[in-house]
């Protein structure tokens, strides 16, 4: 702790400097394309949302001038990215996403800076899991489609009137807070040898078990919703943040031999599944039916070239629910392979980032909870763009900071946020980016 | 976790890649891809014009830019095919049956895709302008392809005409057929039971009949196992027995016994032909059918269909001699048929049929049509004896039906095919004029009965028109054609 707490943060500026061309850039390009002028109401939302960005900037250098210096214009960038798309995609939502978005950025802010300690979610882990659990049944029993949704779709939603969120976002940040508790408590435990069968060592079971009823309690709950990308995501979360804190390779086999047969049970048991994983292997025998909107984001993908046709002058809202399952198909059809693979180079830098606050916390419970948070956007992204390129089955999750969607993109704030904080009470400043 | 983490990414960046750029064009080109008829619509699509520049296809927008594709000549559509909003150019259901015709076979050079300068590329792909397409040529002229479509009437069937020269298709027909225009208010037109879509003159596979006897008179010639002048006692009662299959001759004159070859084929003595396929054996005949490529699908931007010999390659003495006066197992189109009398009324080579005349500011690789010689069906030699012996037949047999008062003098053969239960196909091949023959035609009527009556009169008329034609263009000189002919010359013809 040898940076300043006061401090003009030079890096931060130049970036979010950047940032803010960028989000002006492709606030206007849409406008461009639509009507051949740009007005001044086709940037104020852009313009307000990277001022309240470029504000948390001012206030970081005056309360916390040792924090991360690339994650706020990384926030930003992603903030003028997605306010550009969402409103090109569905522009009924841009209002929306407009309000969202400078809430977002004071989640963050609370999140950074706000007057409480991270050590608190640890102390009261029990109440949070618990807590989490009674919102996701909750949901079960009280729950209710999205709004505007056919009937049948799953009911994701609790809420009152124009109010609502989805808990299994919620559900998510939970279970990352319960595991990093866990885990730093048990830490020692949790790798030790337990016993022996077959030659071959049993993690310690009752150390073990509190960490998988909450897992079991948790996915079956959302495989009973039917929000299977959730579902998975917590799935390859718990197994990440176990790993990073026991190096123990036959967990992560004998999980992943588990994931193997609860998989193909559901596979056999769940027309859901089943419909999924056979749109997965084969979308082109439905392309006008249930592959439709696999294969029209393809088509998407594969119209868009190497630069794309430009933001406003493709046809992304040929695909169903393009502006919460499709962005990145939207993306690449619009800016192109090159812009497509530049956003994903931006989650390689928030991974970047997210694992250096990890391993320069100084606490083990923030390292873990950093790791957590840092696989929460990775593995989440990989999800739902791994979905959209075929690689896997989709599932309909949000791409983190990117998708339109309040619940999703206020829980990746407060989740960046606390990256923010963690990254003030770093070890040395050895990882911090000057 | 962090190398995870990047190595996660780096998949989706190569999956990225593999849908955006090795797969791009494939996924494009689908023709369910809603992305490529919105962009379409834009386009302003080249016109297909005739070999003398009369409009056969052309794009009209009208006041709210809505395009629309006209064909102002309907009776061209198994030449120009289809492009439309709904189905794109060829990719309509039943698109096997190849109706894409031209439309599709040049969709790219009439869109617009190639040959085109890089400065028009980016003012397409940058500035959002409208892609022009280019116009493109054909061979085919429209006066003789309504004569053709005339003569033919409504009976089902098909006429196609070749230039003997280089084999530019001037005509082709099949009826019935479609309207190009109305395909995106029809439905489902590949469901009629007519088939308007199925292109009988380069897909329809029927016994060509009599007119066969033209390929083993070609091949018996070839083999010295006859000449022209060499006499048979095949006329009369005269009856020769093949493996236990009766064989005579029917259509000769009631005075005629003994005649010479020539006379016999002019007769079409089905006795004789019979003799001549057993003499040159299996072997030996279907070599010299192959020849002229019978059983191979002909190059040509139109979807072909191969023929055949025989079902199995077995050809007992029956089959053999059936076979070789046209009937028994024998099929072909009537695109093999002309090209057998464009083959006969040149030097004895088939020449490969094409249908792209040029595209005016595109170079003629960029399109890549393949033309010249398909294959050498029998030498220059025998190839003016059998001309010869179609002149006889023209002479002796089709005056007033084939060969017209006043037109230009022919030479033919009839065919009378017999098609299982219904009435017989009515074929006729011919070429004109008979000294120096320009154009070969060959007709077929189906179920049409005899062809002397149903297909001789229909290959007159377009004979006649087709030779008019031809002076017509000779007297006004090159510059009206689009030359071909010329082109061949300077080496457009591939290796």
């Amino acid at each position: 702790m040898t940076a300043a707490r006061h401090g003009f943060r030079p890096v931060e500026a130049v970036l979010m400097a950047i940032a803010g061309s960028v989000a002006m850039a492709a606030a206007a390009s849409p406008a461009l394309a639509a009507h051949e002028a740009v007005r001044a109401a086709d940037l104020l939302p852009a313009a307000s949302v990277i001022g309240a960005y470029a504000a948390l900037h001012a206030l970081l250098s005056w309360r916390a001038a040792d924090s991360d210096r690339v994650l706020v214009p990384l926030l930003a960038l992603f903030a003028g990215l997605s306010l550009a798309i969402v409103r090109r995609l569905a522009p009924d939502f841009g209002a929306a996403e407009l309000r969202w978005q400078l809430l977002a950025v004071v989640v963050v802010a609370a999140a950074a800076l706000g007057p409480f300690e991270p050590i608190l979610f640890q102390r009261y882990r029990y109440s949070w899991a618990i807590g989490g659990i009674l919102l996701v049944a909750g949901t079960i029993l009280f729950g209710r489609t999205a709004v505007g949704a056919p009937a049948g779709s799953p009911r994701l939603w609790l809420g009152f009137g124009a109010l609502g969120f989805q808990p299994s976002e919620v559900m998510k940040f939970v279970l990352i807070v319960f595991l990093a508790g866990y885990i730093d408590d048990r830490r020692e435990l949790l790798s030790e040898r337990g016993p022996r069968i077959a030659g071959w060592r049993l993690p310690p079971l009752p150390y073990l078990a509190p960490m998988v009823v909450m897992l079991g309690l948790s996915l079956g709950l959302l495989v009973v919703q039917r929000d299977l990308g959730a579902a998975l995501l917590m799935f390859v979360i718990t197994l990440g943040m176990i790993y990073l804190a026991t190096l123990r390779a036959d967990v992560v086999v004998v999980a992943l031999g588990a994931f193997a047969l609860g998989a193909t049970y559901l596979h056999r048991h769940a027309q859901i599944v089943a419909t999924r994983v056979a749109i997965w292997l084969d979308p082109w025998a439905s392309s006008q039916t249930a592959g439709y909107q696999l294969v029209q984001g393809l088509l998407a993908v594969a119209s868009g070239g190497v630069l794309g046709t430009g933001l406003g002058l493709g046809q992304p809202t040929i695909i169903p629910a393009v502006h919460t399952d499709y962005v990145f198909a939207a993306i690449v059809e619009e800016l192109g392979l090159a812009g497509g693979i530049a956003v994903l180079a931006l989650y390689g830098v928030l991974a970047w980032r997210g694992m250096r606050i990890a391993l320069d916390a100084r606490r083990s419970f923030d390292a873990h909870l950093a790791a957590g948070l840092t696989l929460g956007f990775v593995f989440q992204e990989a999800i739902i763009v791994g979905g959209n390129l075929r690689l896997m089955p989709l599932t309909g999750i949000t791409l983190p900071f990117l998708s339109y969607g309040g619940s999703s993109l206020l829980v990746c704030a407060a989740s960046a946020g606390l990256l923010l904080r963690i990254s003030r009470s770093r070890a040395s400043d050895d990882g911090a980016f000057e | 976790m962090a190398a995870l983490s990047f190595a996660l990414l780096a998949v989706q960046a190569l999956a990225a890649g593999y849908w955006g750029f090795v797969r791009a064009d494939a996924l494009a080109a689908r023709p369910d891809n809603p992305r490529r008829i919105a962009f379409d619509a834009h386009i302003h699509r080249g016109r297909l014009l005739d070999r003398n520049g009369a409009e056969l296809a052309v794009t009209r927008f009208d006041a709210d830019g809505t395009p629309s594709r006209v064909y102002p000549l309907p009776a061209a559509a198994p030449v120009t095919g289809y492009q439309t909003w709904r189905y794109g150019a060829g990719a309509l259901r039943g698109a096997t049956y190849g109706a894409g015709g031209a439309e599709a076979a040049y969709d790219a050079a009439l869109r617009g895709d190639l040959g085109r300068p890089l400065g028009a590329v980016l003012a397409t792909r940058v500035l959002g302008r409208p892609q022009i397409g280019h116009d493109v040529v054909l061979t085919l002229d429209a006066g003789l392809q309504t004569v053709a479509a005339e003569a033919l009437g409504d009976a089902e069937g098909a006429v196609v005409v070749v230039d003997v020269a280089d084999g530019a298709v001037r005509a082709l027909v099949s009826e019935p057929t479609f309207d190009p225009a109305a395909l995106d208010e029809q439905v489902d037109p590949p469901d009629d039971p007519s088939a308007p879509l199925f292109n009988r003159a380069t897909q329809g596979r029927y016994p060509p009949g009599s007119t066969f006897k033209t390929v083993t008179l070609a091949g018996a010639l070839a083999e010295n196992i006859t000449r022209l002048d060499s006499i048979v006692d095949d006329g009369g009662d005269a009856v020769g027995s093949f493996g236990g299959y009766a064989v005579r001759c029917t259509n000769q004159p009631a005075d005629a016994v003994r005649f010479d070859i020539a006379h016999a084929f002019a007769y079409s003595c089905n006795l004789t032909f019979a003799r001549l396929g057993a003499d040159l054996g299996r072997e030996r005949w279907l070599k010299h059918a192959r020849a002229f490529g019978i059983d191979a699908a002909p190059p040509f931007p139109l979807a072909t269909a191969a023929g055949q010999l025989s079902n199995d390659g077995a050809l007992a003495l029956p089959e053999l001699v059936s076979a070789a006066f046209g009937q028994g197992e024998v099929l072909a189109t009537p695109l093999h048929m002309a090209l057998v009398a464009a083959a006969i009324a040149g030097d004895g080579t088939v020449p490969t049929p094409y249908l792209l005349a040029d595209v005016p500011g595109v170079r003629w690789w960029a399109i890549g049509d393949e033309r010249g010689t398909w294959r050498r069906a029998v030498s220059a030699g025998v190839a003016g004896q059998v001309r010869q012996a179609m002149i006889t037949a023209a002479e002796v047999g089709y005056n007033g039906t084939a060969q017209l008062a006043g037109g230009p003098r022919i030479g033919g053969k009839t065919g009378t095919a017999e098609a299982g239960d219904g009435r017989p196909h009515a074929w006729f091949i011919g070429f004109a004029p008979a000294d120096a023959p320009r154009v070969a035609v060959a007709v077929l009527v189906v179920h049409g009965g005899e062809g002397i009556r149903a297909a001789a009169p229909i290959a007159g008329r377009v004979l006649a028109a087709a030779v008019e034609a031809d002076a017509a263009a000779t007297a006004a000189g090159s510059t009206t054609m689009p030359g071909p002919a010329r082109r061949a010359a300077t080496g457009w013809s591939r290796p």
